[in-house]
């Protein structure tokens, strides 16, 4: 790899992360020197901002903790700002490869692609491994997508995304929760080209999900709602564009 | 039996939710808040249509006896004030989340020292390693 075709960020949501944030930011080092790096430290409480100091990466902090969706919605900005043609998006609990990002990347760029999600699964491989819970979760997001988009996107909620310059003014200033199901709808309703890319994880090594017992009531149905209004939007903005 | 007073109670509820519907799209309100109002208004809207719930809450009626027209306005004043003060938190909140985020974007733009952006040898080994800091 010697260099990016077109400007592309890489950016971490990190929030209470000092025991991988090292290692992930070496790896992407080490596997895309070519990217721009961004940390976006989410008001973390532990050693994180100690940890990205030490290791020297551009690092935006949240002065407190705002939640995941909006420390992408940050990344956004800032590659929207500041002239990039695509923006990396990928998790700080060293659960992604920073050596599948090359192939992600590439089929992001011949697909012409405005969202590409890396997905742990896909029509062959299912939801096998994960928590019942999880599996009803992913399953019935999967379903409503397909529902109200008529296109099945298996992997909902992966934080390893490619999100093209195009999609960078809706996703930062629509209310979303995480920028995962809900802004599909919205993407794909509106006619922005959206895809998956398999992709391999490793397990959880350090920290928590943030996926509460709490969570999983709350979350399904603040992303239902969101759903409904994402594709409520994109209707009118498609009559709008008609009109 | 759908009487007059059930249908306007879904009738009610219907445009009370379109509104909540159109606060969380203009990002008026938070969607959390959306979604609790929007439950209560069609729980209470599935009670008045339902003679056995009904007659469940007809029990707590001794503690509204005095006077029923009275507690509907207060609870009606009570329901707006609710939506409207979680309405400014919800303002409050997205400005000081653009406050936030915009202090974020702004540090992110100061240079990294000289040296810290070099390329680093890839060390594959995560856990134990990775918690000390220890690269290869």
């Amino acid at each position: 790899m010697t260099g990016a075709p077109v400007r592309t960020l890489i950016a971490v949501p990190a929030y209470n992360e000092e025991k991988t944030i090292g290692q992930v930011v070496r790896n992407l080092r080490a596997d895309m020197p070519g990217f721009d790096l961004l940390v976006i430290d989410d008001g973390s409480r532990d050693g994180t901002a100690r940890e990205l100091a030490a290791i020297g990466v551009h690092t935006g902090t949240h002065l407190c903790n705002l939640g995941y969706g909006r420390a992408i919605q940050t990344a956004i900005k800032y590659a929207d700002c500041h002239g990039y043609d695509a923006l990396i998006t990928f998790d700080a609990d060293g659960q992604h490869r920073a050596s599948d990002l090359q192939a992600l990347y590439e089929a992001y760029l011949n697909g012409g692609y405005d969202l590409l999600i890396g997905s742990r699964f896909d029509a062959g491989r299912g939801y096998r491994g994960q928590p019942m819970v999880r599996q009803l979760g992913m399953r019935l997001f999967s379903v409503l997508i397909a529902l109200f988009t008529g296109r099945r996107i298996y992997d909902t909620s992966s934080g390893l995304k490619v999100i093209g310059r195009r999609a960078f003014e809706p996703l930062s200033s629509r209310p979303f929760v995480d920028l995962h199901a809900e802004a599909i709808v919205y993407l794909m309703s509106c006619g922005y080209r959206v895809g998956e890319y398999a992709i391999r994880v490793d397990e959880r090594v350090h920290g928590q999900s943030m996926h509460t017992p709490i969570n999983a009531i709350k979350y399904p149905l603040k992303v239902m709602f969101l759903i409904l209004i994402g594709a409520v939007d994109a209707r009118m903005f498609r009559r709008r564009e008609r009109v | 039996v759908y009487n007059a007073a059930t249908v306007l109670a879904w009738v009610g509820s219907a445009a009370l939710v379109a509104w909540v519907f159109h606060l969380v799209r203009r990002d008026q309100l938070h969607v959390g808040y959306g979604v609790i109002i929007v439950i209560v208004l069609l729980a209470g809207a599935g009670v008045l249509s339902s003679s056995a719930a009904l007659r469940i809450t007809n029990r707590l009626r001794p503690l509204v006896e005095g006077a029923p027209g009275l507690f509907v306005l207060a609870l009606t004043f009570m329901f707006l004030m609710i939506v409207y003060i979680l309405a400014q938190v919800t303002a409050l909140s997205n400005r000081l989340t653009r406050v936030v985020q915009e202090l974020a974007i702004r540090q992110a733009q100061v240079p990294v020292p000289p040296g810290a952006s070099t390329v680093e040898p890839k060390v594959v080994a995560t856990g134990e390693s990775a918690a000390r800091g220890q690269s290869s």
